[in-house]
């Protein structure tokens, strides 16, 4: 396999260049995977922010309205996952951070235009960083993207159901992998082939065990 | 339709030629990559594209890398520079074996620039590996001698010699010191550096812009040249030079701001080489025009740092060097040549 200009090495702080300039973490770079799909229309949007993540910004570049769910609302006890507004009423609809239920995934179905889009952005929950000591604070009230989620997508009423996985998060993404194996090996073979970490990385990947590797996934999902 | 399907079928189908027809899985062939920058979208001819644009890597049949992708939205200044460099790079009978082979493509509202994948290891890469001096200064000799047609070929794109045209880049050096002067610089630092740089006239040469050692990778032929996107932006003469030894040294652990300018004061072990190169590149000019030069590196490329919003911490470093400068030249930096 070749190795090139994409692997990736720690900098000293005093090694930097234009490319680092560059890529200093944006205050909105959470937004940034709203490109992946192309996005229909201009006309509304309609937001379920989550884990204090909100895409509003972004959102409103591209929409003439957008409006917002209260958290609160959806997915709690005491919610009613009930949309209050019309059929067909919006473009695309985010859900950020939030699992929804078969009912939910109707509502939302519900509420898209024809050729609508669900951008479903979620923690990974078999990340294996999830599982240590340094990141409790990920358990609290997050919800997780699990396999069975795309299924769920599906059995709502989706056609067209996408597939990517984010590294380093979802919060400040640099590289984005379609769900497929011969990306998340190349992936992992480029930006990790040296250490034991690196290997033990290649190794997984080349086993199909890349869920583990990734604390976002992120689902595109088109009525 | 995602877009990643819409962007991998379009760049497959303009790139037949290379990578071969028939019918596969489109999803499975795009890493994208540096996405983090790209800030919020915006609309053009219809599309939703990153007002920056990200980069990718394209997969081929075998699942080995076989294209770098630039992709950026139409009018980006910076890819259209790159891209006028790669095609005539591209056809010059010296320098095009010393960079990627590149091809203008487009997607919609987007430019792409695809470069052949180089596989290879990167020159910072190379340096950490072999940390002695002997390996260090072989390796940076390699790639001064290497990088010679990509600068003559420059200098040819750029319409001659430079001889009789002065560079541009001194003509902001004013501006650059009272940023840095914001930021710390003391007035006596830069009163001293500000009456170097104003009385010296420097020929115009163009210059790679970010030529250090994450931008040099070394194949099986050779070394090859990466990201042209500032690619004859900066005119100052030795700036390639001078970036390429600093980012080097700083590569083997560096020592600490100032290290490489302290080592050829003190003919430390980067010295003979730091001597070399510039015996190699300096062409005519004079001992003050060099540290004029330096200087000048040394001002601009700080005071961009801090235009971009780089953090005090991030640019201290830099900082710090430009107050040791005025010590430095004083004390006769190149007299020695």
């Amino acid at each position: 396999m070749k190795t090139a200009q994409a692997r990736e090495t720690p900098l000293s702080r005093d090694s930097l260049g234009p490319e680092q300039i560059d890529s200093e973490p944006a205050e909105e770079s959470c937004l940034n995977p709203l490109w992946i799909e192309v996005l229909p229309g201009g006309e509304a949007a309609l937001e379920i922010p989550g884990s204090g993540v909100k895409l509003g910004p972004a959102l409103r570049a591209l929409f003439r309205r957008v409006e917002e769910l209260p958290a609160e609302s959806w997915g709690g006890p005491a919610a009613t996952t009930r949309i209050p507004f019309q059929d067909r009423t919006f473009d695309l609809v985010t859900l950020y951070g939030k699992r929804p239920s078969t009912r939910a995934l109707g509502e939302i179905v519900r509420v898209l235009k024809p050729s609508g889009v669900l951008y479903l952005a979620a923690w990974n929950r078999w990340w294996f960083g999830r599982f240590r000591k340094a990141c409790p604070r990920l358990d609290s009230g997050r919800v997780y993207a699990g396999p069975r989620l795309a299924g769920l997508v599906r059995s709502a009423g989706f056609s067209v159901v996408r597939q990517y996985y984010v590294d380093p998060s979802l919060a400040q993404p640099r590289d984005i992998l379609p769900a497929y194996g011969p990306s998340l090996r190349a992936h992992e073979i480029l930006r990790w082939r040296e250490g034991e970490a690196g290997r033990l990385r290649v190794s997984l990947a080349c086993l199909r065990m890349s869920w583990l590797l990734y604390s976002g996934r992120i689902i595109v999902a088109r009525v | 339709m995602p877009g990643f399907e819409l962007l991998t079928r379009s760049l497959l189908g303009q790139l037949d030629d290379q990578l071969g027809g028939g019918p596969r899985s489109w999803s499975d062939l795009l890493i994208v990559r540096n996405v983090g920058p790209v800030l919020a979208t915006q609309a053009l001819d219809g599309d939703r594209v990153s007002n920056r644009g990200f980069n990718a890597i394209l997969l081929g049949r075998d699942g080995e890398p076989s294209h770098y992708l630039k992709i950026r939205p139409a009018g980006n200044e910076a890819f259209r520079r790159e891209a006028r460099v790669h095609a005539f790079l591209g056809s010059h009978p010296e320098a095009r074996h010393v960079v990627a082979s590149g091809r203008t493509l487009l997607h919609g509202p987007m430019r792409i620039l695809a470069c052949e994948f180089l596989g290879g290891e990167r020159m910072d890469v190379v340096l950490r590996k072999g940390k002695d001096e002997g390996r260090w200064s072989e390796t940076v000799g390699a790639v001064l001698t290497a990088s010679s047609p990509f600068w003559g070929a420059l200098i040819q794109m750029a319409g001659g010699s430079g001889e009789g045209v002065k560079s541009t880049a001194l003509e902001n050096i004013a501006l650059d010191l009272a940023t840095l002067q914001e930021i710390g610089l003391g007035h006596e630092a830069s009163a001293a550096l500000g009456g170097r740089l104003v009385s010296v006239d420097l020929p115009s040469i163009p210059q790679h812009g970010d030529f250090w050692p994450r931008n040099i990778l070394r194949v099986e032929q050779g070394w090859r040249i990466l990201d042209l996107e500032t690619c004859g932006e900066v005119d100052l003469p030795l700036y390639d030079v001078f970036h390429l030894i600093r980012g080097s040294v700083g590569a083997t652990g560096g020592g600490g701001p100032g290290a490489w300018l302290a080592s050829w004061e003190e003919f430390g072990p980067h010295s003979s080489t730091l001597r070399q190169a510039l015996e190699r590149h300096a062409g005519p000019l004079d001992p003050e025009q060099i540290e004029a030069a330096l200087a000048g590196y040394l001002v601009a490329f700080t005071a961009r740092l801090v235009r971009r919003g780089i953090s005090r911490d991030r640019t201290a470093p830099w900082l710090k060097e430009v107050e040791m400068l005025p010590a430095v030249l004083d004390k006769g930096w190149v007299t020695c040549l």
